[in-house]
């Protein structure tokens, strides 16, 4: 193996070499014309005994040696422009190779590219380097992904503990009013806790692709057959629909489909005023849930981040709309947010 | 009536134990795979609670060793995995029912109420408890002689309630219990229900 400026050197001299052969006919040609026939027209004179031929010595040894000079300087300027141009880009080859692989590369699928074998030490140093590089990066992204789910899971039996102990708490002769209180305000903490981890949970496993199974929904089928846990979802707030030429299918996971249309909607219902409206329109390949709302129009780019609460008085976990998107990047689907006349609007485009 | 716990988390165990004590079951406890097969050779239980992770084997092939024997014991699969995948296996297998942790007590004793009911009263339809008379698959309930008309959610909590007498219950587990039998008409839920029929 050797190292790229070593390879570079050799090549560089070979192609000098190669291209000072070629020329040696024309040095040939150049040192004939100019100095060895006025030295064989003297000579042939001195032996003859005759007068010195009028040559103007000075004169043709300069233009030979400028001549001279110029082709050398020609033909290292050959050289130089072949290497660059041709030797080079043909060394630097695995180089691009490897650019084009790694920018390829997506960490969230998890198949690092094979680099290719290089007998340039830098190179091979590189790929080496970068190989190992990926890999580990890969494994610290699934470590933590585990992380996240393993947590997630683990956390379940502690809660079931704790909510069973309330239960039983629940259960003791001679509660009185405030310690009842107590109890409820517990339980709705412990509440909340489960609902937080379902959800963490749920992302984890979106993000760790673990909802295979694909199929063809109906589109408008499936959401009237939700309207019915929407509508009880939605207590109070009316809920109208409108279908205009909606695509026919959409290839999906079911349960995700129906986590994405209930997390909007839930979302809907949140932040909508009493008495409100929710108005789920699907127009040609997109969904979109329109509510009404005092609230003022929101930053569409943070509040699909997980956590993210815009007011104080939010109620949700903070991650049903990054749950959403989840969703939507795990079918190939965009998610996108817009303000108008009192009306926030989430479109979802198939 | 004859219980058994299979949970090797000892205070869930407990807490089982105790709130379900109070009513006329009798709860035995199992804490590993081995203890559990021992038992479930040994003697007769008219309801099993199942933790699908345990030292020393899974839950599911406990349920498979049972349902091999030809024992009709009623199962509810207690566990901390809730996947749709996780749930159709169980089922598939042959458990009556499917609970995720964290779950309220009232809500798991009025499960294992219904299982035992199914199981003892297969013949009869009707369900009576302090001049509350129900009629199962008609849905239809009279009072002291009186009909009376009740809403499908007024239903299902007196159902809960039947499940869960002489108990407090705390509104979330009402809250909770209302909103998994909304969600078990949701398309997810009926296509499990469906597949097994």
């Amino acid at each position: 193996m050797k190292s790229l400026s070593h390879k570079m050197l050799a090549q560089f001299v070979a192609c000098i070499a190669i291209l000072l052969a070629l020329a040696t006919p024309l040095f040939y040609f150049l040192t004939k014309h100019y100095y060895a026939e006025d030295m064989i027209d003297i000579i042939e004179a001195v032996e003859q005994g005759g007068p010195i031929p009028a040559l103007d010595l000075e004169q043709d040894i300069m233009q030979g040696v400028m001549l001279q000079f110029g082709l050398i300087v020609g033909v290292l300027a050959a050289a130089i422009v072949l290497t660059l141009r041709f030797i080079s880009r043909r060394l630097w080859k695995p180089f691009d190779v490897t650019l084009l692989l790694i920018e390829d590369f997506r960490l969230e699928e998890g198949n690092p590219p094979a680099l290719p074998e290089s007998d340039v030490e830098e190179f091979a140093r590189l790929n080496r380097t970068l190989t190992a590089l990926m890999r580990n990066s890969l494994i610290s992204y699934r470590t933590q992904k585990e992380f996240t789910e393993n947590a997630s899971h683990e956390l379940q039996t502690p809660l079931a503990i704790f909510q069973s102990k309330l239960d039983l708490l629940l259960q003791q002769p001679g509660l009185t009013r405030q310690q009842a209180e107590l109890i409820q305000s517990l339980y709705e903490t412990s509440n909340r806790l489960s609902r937080l981890n379902r959800n963490l949970l749920l992302l984890a496993k979106i993000d760790n692709r673990q909802y295979g199974q694909m199929e063809d929904i109906g589109l408008v089928g499936f959401l009237q057959e939700l309207v019915p846990s929407l509508k009880s979802i939605a207590a109070g707030i009316t809920l109208a629909r409108h279908y205009e030429n909606p695509i026919p299918a959409v290839h999906a996971n079911r349960t995700l489909l129906e986590s994405l249309v209930n997390n909007l909607v839930i979302n809907a219902v949140r932040h909508n005023r009493p008495n409100g409206k929710i108005y789920l329109t699907v127009q040609g390949r997109e969904l979109t849930i329109t509510n009404t709302s005092d609230e003022p129009a929101l930053d569409a780019r943070l509040i699909f981040n997980r956590f993210y609460r815009p007011s104080e008085k939010t109620k949700g976990s903070g991650l049903g709309l990054a749950i959403a998107r989840a969703i939507c990047e795990y079918h190939g689907w965009t998610v996108g947010y817009s303000y108008g006349d009192g009306m926030h609007s989430f479109t979802v485009s198939f | 009536m004859k219980l058994l716990i299979i949970e090797d988390e000892r205070e869930l165990s407990a807490s089982i134990v105790a709130y379900l004590g109070s009513e006329n079951y009798v709860c035995e406890q199992a804490f590993t795979c081995t203890e559990a097969l021992e038992k479930i050779e040994l003697y007769d239980y008219d309801c099993v609670l199942l933790d699908l992770m345990l030292p020393g084997g899974y839950g599911l092939d406990i349920l498979r060793e049972i349902r091999k024997r030809q024992n009709p014991v009623g199962v509810i699969i207690v566990s901390a995995k809730d996947s749709l995948d996780d749930k159709v296996r169980g089922l598939e297998i042959g458990a009556d029912d499917y609970l995720a942790k964290p779950f309220h007590l009232a809500e798991l004793s009025m499960r294992i109420y219904a299982i035992i009911r199914r199981k003892e009263f297969a013949a009869n339809n009707m369900l009576r408890s302090n001049g509350i008379e129900i009629n199962l698959p008609a849905k239809s309930v009279v009072v002291k002689g009186q009909p009376v008309v009740l809403t499908r959610t007024e239903y299902e909590l007196l159902l809960f309630f039947i499940g869960n007498r002489n108990r407090v219950i705390s509104k979330s587990a009402m809250a909770e219990h209302l909103r998994t039998w909304r969600t078990c008409w949701t398309t997810t839920t009926l296509s499990i229900h469906t597949s097994r029929t």
